[in-house]
């Protein structure tokens, strides 16, 4: 009687464990609901080059790290600590790689053929998987060897990251040098994102203000005091002609293309006060956008075409309020601190980048749009002219310290702040360019 | 039968004793009479005397005859008298020989009795003795019987508690089993929450999940031999993002060998071959 209770006991007993889903049965599960936010750890082989004799023209391997490594997103390996350097992938050693935690590889070659054009072969490998995400044989010229390294930068960045990488992209600012004789020499130059490969657009002994790429990336709008009075042009990158756009008495600035290219919104006082106005471009035609005693100034167009950001002071200090772009009554988007300024839309346009003062010292903050929560990025004491790379996950800045003023960007969370070098003086208004598709 | 022929063959014996008594005790009282011996001598002598007398001899001889008449008759009457005291004496012996043939009868009735008794007994003895024997016998069977029973009981009670001791040991060991399996199910809950606590922060301090989109998730079914060397990751459900699933895969690969327990028999029992991963960020 107790032994048959007994294995009655032990029936249910093994039937308990049976169904036991933890320790019997089924597979152990785990969620991870956390995870870590580093940057990735990659390692760049410097490439290999096909020309025994000489060096070659460039350090292929160096931009795509260096790209990678001012994104913030990536930590790539010091050149000295790499384990070994492959060029091909049969001479990887995995394992190697493993040990030194590094998640992915890339190693490459770059050729040139007998009639002196350049091909680059690279290869993007995981390391714990031993295998090749992706990999590519790029033809090149001597001129666009730093393109197709930042093309490179931004396939990988793409593959790890998972959004298109903004290393193949211009950027357009204004540079200021101060002559021994007092005068002073403006330009509007573009140049590469890392700040390599800088073009001039325009030379000026006035001031010249407020570049703004159209959305196709071929012109550049910008404010120029040449003629002593502000006016609003449109060059073209390539050609350099340009149109004058507006030039009404007072104040002409801060031109703002819309997303698909036809109108632009700037700030105009012809009507007695700095007021938002959007210009159709084929028709010239002007459509007041705000109406309001206080100064309302710095439009930025939404990427979905929509709305209208802009500063006003019409509460007091300057702060940043949001319009419909065919007008309408402004909402008030900032709150924290007294002053809130030049705001620039995010590519998805969740957020804002601003200028944010306080106790004097500018620096460069978020917002985001739905909470209105701000967020701030950089550290110094007068950071300003802030600008979104094309993917969002950067923003180009100028930054003010003993040396003048300078370029710097950071990523969109803050985490990291890299200058960029520039050759020659004092650094103003950067404007990040998009994507330009192959 | 033995016992039959001994006793008529006595009865015999006694039998011709009882009648060399009876002859012995006849001379006796024949000896005790007067002295018939002289009397023949006395008449030799007469006679020579009475010789002279025709007519004395004739009254002689008639006296003699008489007188022989009257001894003979005499004689007669006292051998009747003899006659009837032996018969008497006959009588007399035989009532004694009777009571003394009674006596021998009796005393031999009652050796007889005796001795049958004493046979009896003697037959009891030997027959109780026999029995006795028999019964000792029967008793030492009985008792090796007994003691075989016994010892076949006790071989049997032996070879029962012997099983019985096995199937308690049995029941035991299988209740001890089932004790430890319990206890070794609580203590592997537990043990597993530990193992999954390490593998947890194995796993999300290699889980990267920097400038990925939130919301997203995604299972791997993953691989390991004992050692917690990661062998095979399968993605079981994509997030529909590649990169947050790579980094998952990244993760779980980056974490091996998982921190799973080096004892090869918890890691079979607790199933750890394959482990499935939920990576799903909170924001």
């Amino acid at each position: 009687m107790h032994s048959t209770i007994r294995h009655i006991n032990q029936w249910i007993l093994s039937i308990l464990l049976f169904l036991s889903p933890i320790a019997y049965g089924a597979d152990l599960e785990i969620i991870i609901d956390k995870g870590i936010e580093n940057a990735l750890p990659i390692a760049i082989v410097p490439f290999g080059w096909s020309q025994a004799a000489g060096l070659p023209p460039i350090d292929i391997s160096a931009i795509i790290s260096n790209d990678l490594a001012r994104s913030g997103r990536f930590a790539p390996m010091e050149e000295q600590d790499l384990p070994q350097r492959p060029n091909d992938f049969a001479q990887v050693n995995f394992k190697d790689w493993q040990k030194l935690g590094m998640e992915n590889l890339v190693i490459g070659q770059l050729g040139q053929s007998a009639t002196g054009d350049y091909v680059v072969n690279f290869r993007l490998l995981d390391v714990y998987k031993g295998k090749q995400i992706v990999g590519f044989s790029i033809p090149s010229g001597k001129d666009r060897l730093r393109r197709t390294a930042h093309e490179i930068a931004d396939i990988i960045y793409e593959k790890l990251i998972g959004v298109r990488g903004a290393f193949a992209t211009r950027i357009a600012y204004i540079t200021l040098i101060k002559n021994r004789d007092g005068t002073k020499k403006y330009t509007l130059q573009s140049a590469d994102a890392d700040g390599f490969n800088p073009q001039i657009l325009l030379t000026s002994p006035e001031p010249l203000l407020s570049p703004a790429w159209s959305p196709d990336g071929k012109k550049i709008a910008y404010v120029s005091f040449e003629s002593k009075n502000s006016t609003v042009y449109v060059q073209d990158v390539i050609t350099g002609k340009r149109e004058k756009i507006a030039s009404n008495p007072g104040i002409n600035s801060a031109p703002a293309w819309s997303p698909d290219g036809s109108r632009l919104a700037m700030t105009l006082s012809k009507d007695g006060n700095a007021e938002i106005y959007v210009m159709n471009l084929s028709s010239k035609s002007l459509q007041r956008v705000t109406s309001n005693a206080a100064i309302d100034t710095e439009p930025a167009w939404s990427h979905n075409g929509n709305m209208l950001a802009f500063t006003s002071d019409r509460g007091g200090g300057p702060q940043i309020y949001e319009v419909s772009a065919s007008g309408g009554e402004p909402k008030r988007l900032t709150f924290e601190g007294p002053y809130n300024a030049r705001p620039r839309y995010s590519p998805d346009d969740t957020k804002l980048a601003v200028i944010h003062v306080e106790n004097s010292v500018y620096r460069i903050a978020v917002v985001d749009r739905k909470s209105g929560q701000l967020n701030i990025l950089t550290e110094s004491r007068l950071d300003e002219s802030p600008s979104f790379s094309p993917n969002g996950h950067m923003i180009i800045y100028t930054t003010t310290g003993f040396r003048g003023t300078e370029l710097a960007a950071t990523s969109t969370d803050g985490s990291v702040h890299k200058r960029l070098a520039l050759e020659v003086g004092e650094v103003r208004e950067p404007a990040w360019g998009p994507f330009m598709n192959q | 039968m033995e016992l039959g022929w001994f006793v008529k063959s006595r009865s015999a014996f006694y039998a011709v004793l009882l009648h060399i008594i009876a002859a012995a005790l006849l001379i006796i009282s024949l000896d005790l009479a007067p002295k018939p011996i002289n009397q023949p001598k006395q008449n030799i002598n007469i006679v020579n005397a009475v010789t002279v007398d025709k007519k004395q001899v004739e009254k002689e001889l008639q006296r003699l005859k008489n007188e022989e008449q009257q001894k003979e008759e005499t004689g007669k009457k006292r051998l009747a008298e003899l006659e009837k005291k032996q018969k008497e004496a006959e009588k007399k012996l035989a009532g004694a020989e009777k009571k003394h043939l009674e006596e021998e009868k009796k005393a031999a009735d009652a050796k007889k009795k005796k001795e049958l008794e004493q046979e009896k007994r003697e037959l009891d003895e030997q027959k109780l003795a026999k029995l006795e024997k028999e019964k000792e016998e029967l008793e030492q069977k009985h008792k090796i019987e007994e003691e075989n029973k016994r010892k076949a009981e006790e071989e049997e009670k032996k070879h029962k508690a012997e099983d019985d001791r096995i199937r308690k040991e049995k029941e035991l060991q299988q209740q001890l089993a089932a004790e430890e399996a319990e206890i070794q199910s609580g203590q592997d809950v537990q043990l597993i929450d530990r193992i999954k606590a390490n593998i947890y922060r194995s796993v999300v301090n290699n889980f990267n999940k920097s400038g990925l989109p939130t919301g997203l998730s995604c299972i791997l079914r993953v691989q390991l031999i004992p050692g917690g060397e990661v062998t095979n990751v399968t993605l079981v459900e994509s997030s529909g993002n590649s990169v947050f699933d790579q980094r998952a895969v990244t993760a779980v690969n980056k974490a091996s060998p998982l921190p799973v327990p080096d004892d090869i028999e918890t890691f079979e029992r607790l199933n750890l071959r394959q482990i499935q991963f939920q990576f799903k960020p909170e924001e």
